[in-house]
């Protein structure tokens, strides 16, 4: 059942992943790209609780505590560049 | 970090293991996978919305506040089932599920914000920008007194 249920995380934040990665690649604005790092972030936040089940080392937590702070400090600084930068830029 | 985890991991095996019997373990398991499962699920939702929604503020808003909430339900729901599993590792588990659910709940608020605000002036310059050119000929015309609205584009018309 363990395993069931963490196949099915899995494959969820996997899904999620591709789906903001594309987003990513294509997105017509800088605002369209940070909010989909943000996502990124949040399925690797996924992915490495998942892996701290998996393996059994809670240490992988600790992994995602710092994955989390480093997208916050990511977002906003991308979200200050984009506002400081001159308009019309896409 | 580590007393209280270690204080945590105590008291709660401790409780865990004089009070409580084996169908609430299976329980915490079903339900700690049901709650995973169905964050899971929201996070798809959501990475979906941020795929199909026309509007970069649309987006933002289908990306944000779910991707939050999709989270915070995984990370529980996994340490609700690794409880039901393995007691000894449940102290672990929880202070760390809170802290990271505190910093979300700290950070992502204030990052899109930022985020929503910086879009928002983006967009405003670049449709002023992008407007301008287009209405002064009208408004020229118009003072000008006459120029039929059937006129052939000139060249700045035509190159919009």
């Amino acid at each position: 059942m363990t395993q069931a249920m963490l196949w099915i995380v899995d494959i969820g934040a996997l899904l999620a992943l591709g789906i903001a990665c594309a987003r990513l690649i294509s997105g017509p604005t800088q605002g369209d790209r940070v909010v989909a790092l943000d996502v990124v972030f949040s399925a690797t936040v996924v992915l490495t609780a998942s892996m701290a089940m998996a393996s059994g080392w809670a240490l992988f937590l600790d992994l995602g505590i710092g994955l989390a702070a480093v997208g916050f400090v990511a977002t906003v600084v991308w979200a200050r560049l984009i506002d400081k930068s001159p308009g019309g830029a896409s | 970090m580590s007393i209280l985890s270690a204080g945590l991991s105590t008291g709660l095996s401790a409780g865990l293991n004089t009070s409580l019997n084996t169908s609430l373990n299976t329980s915490l398991n079903i339900g700690g996978a049901v709650v995973a499962i169905a964050g899971i699920v929201l996070m798809v939702i959501a990475a979906f919305g941020l795929f199909r929604l026309p509007d970069a503020l649309a987006r933002q808003h289908a990306a944000t506040k779910s991707v939050t909430l999709a989270l915070g339900l995984v990370l529980i729901g996994l340490a609700l089932h690794q409880t039901g599993l393995d007691p000894s590792l449940a102290g672990a588990w929880w202070s760390r599920v809170a802290v990271t659910i505190l910093l979300l709940l700290l950070a992502l608020p204030v990052a899109s914000h930022m985020l929503a605000r910086a879009a928002t002036r983006q967009a405003f310059s670049s449709q002023q920008l992008r407007a301008s050119p287009r209405v002064e000929p009208d408004a020229q015309r118009a003072a000008a007194g006459g120029g039929d609205p059937d006129a052939p584009p000139t060249d700045r018309d035509a190159s919009r």
